[in-house]
């Protein structure tokens, strides 16, 4: 009997079995393939009881329970069969599923086969994927003239088993597959490989078979003479370990679920090669951090698309870019475009009818504000033909920071006729552009249409309103937003369709408050490349186009250096959703169930950064597009211990700093960080 | 990059020594226990890792 090998990779492997290819000791090579090439992300158990609850939602009042147990006695009696014939204790799907629906429903309805079928492929095919190191391992082995096989104990008939390999582009490196469910032996009794070996002449002596199990892939192949080796990983036990500890938990509720969840999707994610490409640690943010968050609010906004069923959805520009290319990544279709709109365009519109003083005052909010000069920015108004009157009412330098917001210079100014009727005729024009750009769009022609956007004020929502909304071609419109924070507009958002589906702050809940701690780079993450929408044109041909910023603002100058890193963590982000949608559809998973873990998620990436985040992050820029043409700079600096001998200025520093937290993030143990938190849950207003 | 149950715990500790409202990223302590308890209890009652090490040592 030849030696019973324990080996605990496939490198190891890879370095016994070199030497006996070379002198051509191994003509044969085979490998079993669950758990050995193939890993699932759950439970088989739990896979096979999501296929039962997919399958009792398309019969009327059956439940999971019910559809499971005639599963459970179908696979009973058919083992038993297979034993009372004399071969091992096996079971074949293709006789188990008409058996099972026959328990199920009483006879054998061949349009549930076929979709217990479908699903039960479906669900197995998502669930699975190749282990690390596998391939490496069947291309090493391509290059030997010699016969690799697969053979797995298990229940699918070879050619479904056969189909799902092919997905995973595998079958091309074997000869033959093999299944116990086809023969109705095991490799478990060592029949199975009896039977191969009748089936394909082969010799003992030159054949190695390595699996997962000790028993069926080592002790029984060895008693037959073949040299069997267990592959034993620790990795491999500890990841299924976990896996099973993760799967009771996540019945516990709570952040339970996201946890099992996102640590399904890791496992997958991780399972691939890493990234080697220039700009990788981009890659692996938007995969890892922003993924989360953006993955989740698609699966929200994809629920409430669902319950609302607008006539078409507008990604407004240019955060609502990346959603609108999760949503084509997706297999949900609604009628959907991208809007190229901007806070400044449709501000630029919304003084048609004249400027108040509460319009006037949103200008201010930005903490670089500069007076009279913001307002101007922020509405497209003409400076030079306003600049006189200003100065008539006490305004000399038109750049100085409007402190008192209801200042008597800025309410008599506001109130002077002249004032107005330039201030309209301006907005009229901006009017009309938007109108005409918003018309070609198809934007009046719904009923119903819903604007998705990243937030955080709902102004386009507001602006857009305001300017349009007695219109009798408005439609009704409902805002879904990344995160929403309505204080600017008054009470706007209480008479108006906007849900904030990540964080709102309505909902009073201060652990979703830790994205509005950071929005920057929730921002960044999100938006799309080109510059933002300044105005439109008529073309020749009487189309409406956008005109964006050109690229040689200070402001565009900056974003272009950042945009290489953008398009880095979209990549990523891309590649979180794809597989973040798979075992959803797997699981069955609903954003209130991930919802609790993500806050976590992202209570972890804004609270307690790593310096090597930090440093990435401190890269990327922010701009505005309310007409300011200001770069905001991201985690500036680093908490220096001089700051200690003037902690006033210091705090004030901090409650203005972008992402307060990084500072702190060079300090060993997060302590720094956990103190700050403390101190800003106290002192933030809510 | 996803954070452990522990580490959540002892984030929204935050939370409990500031006014702030809503502490929904807590496992939870008891829950907490309980993972640690399906951990310890996989580490030291886990007969497949005992049958493993039977084997492997069987192997030499």
């Amino acid at each position: 009997m030849p030696d019973k090998l324990r080996l605990k990779s496939w490198q190891t492997i890879q370095h016994w079995l070199q030497p006996r290819l070379v002198k051509n000791q191994v003509q044969v090579v085979s490998l079993d393939i669950f758990d050995t090439l193939l890993a699932r992300m759950d439970l088989p158990e739990n896979i096979q009881r999501q296929v039962c609850q997919q399958l009792a939602g398309k019969v009327l009042h059956a439940t999971t329970e019910q559809v499971w147990q005639a599963r459970q006695c179908a696979e009973k009696t058919l083992r038993q069969q297979t034993l009372n014939q004399g071969l091992d204790h096996e079971c074949r799907f293709s006789e188990l599923v008409p058996l099972w629906i026959k328990i199920w429903v009483g006879y054998e309805d061949p349009a549930l086969i076929s979709t217990a079928i479908e699903l039960e492929l479906k669900a197995e095919s998502t669930a699975l994927y190749i282990k690390r190191g596998v391939l490496d391992f069947l291309q090493w082995l391509q290059g030997f003239n010699i016969k690799v096989l697969a053979i797995s104990d298990m229940y699918l008939d070879g050619k479904y088993l056969h189909a799902l390999l092919d997905q995973l582009n595998l079958t091309e490196y074997f000869a033959a597959i093999y299944v116990s469910s086809d023969s109705g032996l095991g490799k478990y009794s060592g029949r199975l490989f009896q039977h191969i070996q009748s089936t394909q002449e082969l010799e003992y002596k030159s054949w190695v078979h390595m699996g997962d199990n000790p028993h069926s892939d080592r002790l029984k192949p060895c008693e037959l003479g073949i040299q069997g080796i267990w592959l034993d990983e620790y990795a491999e036990q500890r990841r299924i370990k976990h896996q099973r500890i993760n799967a009771q938990m996540a019945t516990q509720g709570g952040i339970w679920q996201g946890q099992h969840f996102f640590n399904q999707i890791n496992e997958v994610l991780h399972s691939k090669p890493a990234q080697k490409q220039p700009l990788a640690e981009y890659f692996n943010y938007g995969r890892d951090v922003l993924g989360v968050a953006f993955s989740s609010f698609m699966l929200g906004l994809l629920e409430r698309l669902e319950q609302t069923k607008p006539d078409c959805v507008f990604f407004i520009a240019r955060d609502g870019f990346l959603f609108q290319q999760m949503l084509q990544q997706s297999t949900h279709h609604y009628e959907h475009r991208y809007l190229y709109l901007s806070r400044q365009v449709i501000a630029a519109a919304s003084v048609a009818n004249g400027l108040t003083l509460q319009q006037a005052q949103v200008a201010f909010y930005n903490p670089k504000q500069q007076g009279l000069s913001s307002i101007f920015k922020v509405y497209s108004l003409p400076a030079e033909m306003l600049k006189s009157f200003a100065q008539q009412y006490g305004f000399t330098d038109l750049t100085t920071p409007i402190q008192d917001w209801n200042d008597q210079r800025l309410v008599d100014w506001l109130a002077d006729e002249q004032v107005q009727a330039i201030i309209r005729q301006t907005g009229l024009k901006h009017k009309i552009a938007l109108h005409e750009y918003l018309s070609q769009q198809g934007f009046f022609n719904y009923q119903r249409v819903a604007m998705v956007d990243i937030g955080w004020n709902g102004t386009l929502q507001h602006f857009l309103s305001k300017t349009f909304g007695t219109d009798e071609d408005y439609p009704e419109v409902l805002g879904f937003y990344f995160a929403l924070v309505p204080k600017l507009h008054g009470d706007f958002y209480q008479h108006n369709q906007a849900e904030g589906i990540i964080h709102d702050s309505r909902r009073a809940n201060d652990c979703e408050r830790v994205v509005a701690e950071f929005e920057e780079v929730f921002e960044q993450g999100a938006r799309a490349l080109h510059g933002s929408t300044i105005g439109y044109s008529q073309s020749t041909a009487g189309e409406w186009l956008p005109v964006l910023k050109p690229d040689t603002a200070p402001d565009r100058e900056a974003e272009l250096r950042a945009n290489p890193y953008v398009e880095q963590l979209q990549a990523g982000i891309l590649c979180h959703w794809q597989q973040f949608q798979m075992v959803q559809q797997l699981t069955g998973v609903t954003s209130s169930d991930i919802l609790p873990y993500v806050y976590g998620v992202l209570e972890r990436a804004v609270v307690y950064p790593t310096p090597q985040e930090v440093q990435l992050l401190r890269r990327l820029v922010h701009t505005e597009d309310f007409g300011h043409d200001h770069v905001l700079t991201l985690a500036e600096r680093s908490f220096q211990w001089r700051d200690v001998l003037n902690l006033k200025r210091f705090w004030q520093y901090l409650q203005i700093e972008a992402w307060r937290y990084a500072v702190f993030s060079h300090l060993p143990t997060g302590i720094a960080n956990f103190a700050l938190r403390i101190a800003y849950l106290h002192a933030v207003k809510k | 990059m996803l954070p452990s149950p522990l580490h959540l715990f002892l984030a929204a500790q935050a939370f409990c020594f500031s006014n702030a409202r809503g502490r929904c990223f807590s496992p939870g302590f008891r829950a907490l226990i309980k993972w640690y308890g399906l951990r310890i209890k996989a580490q030291v009652l886990d007969r497949q890792r005992f049958k493993r090490l039977r084997l492997g040592w069987e192997a030499h």
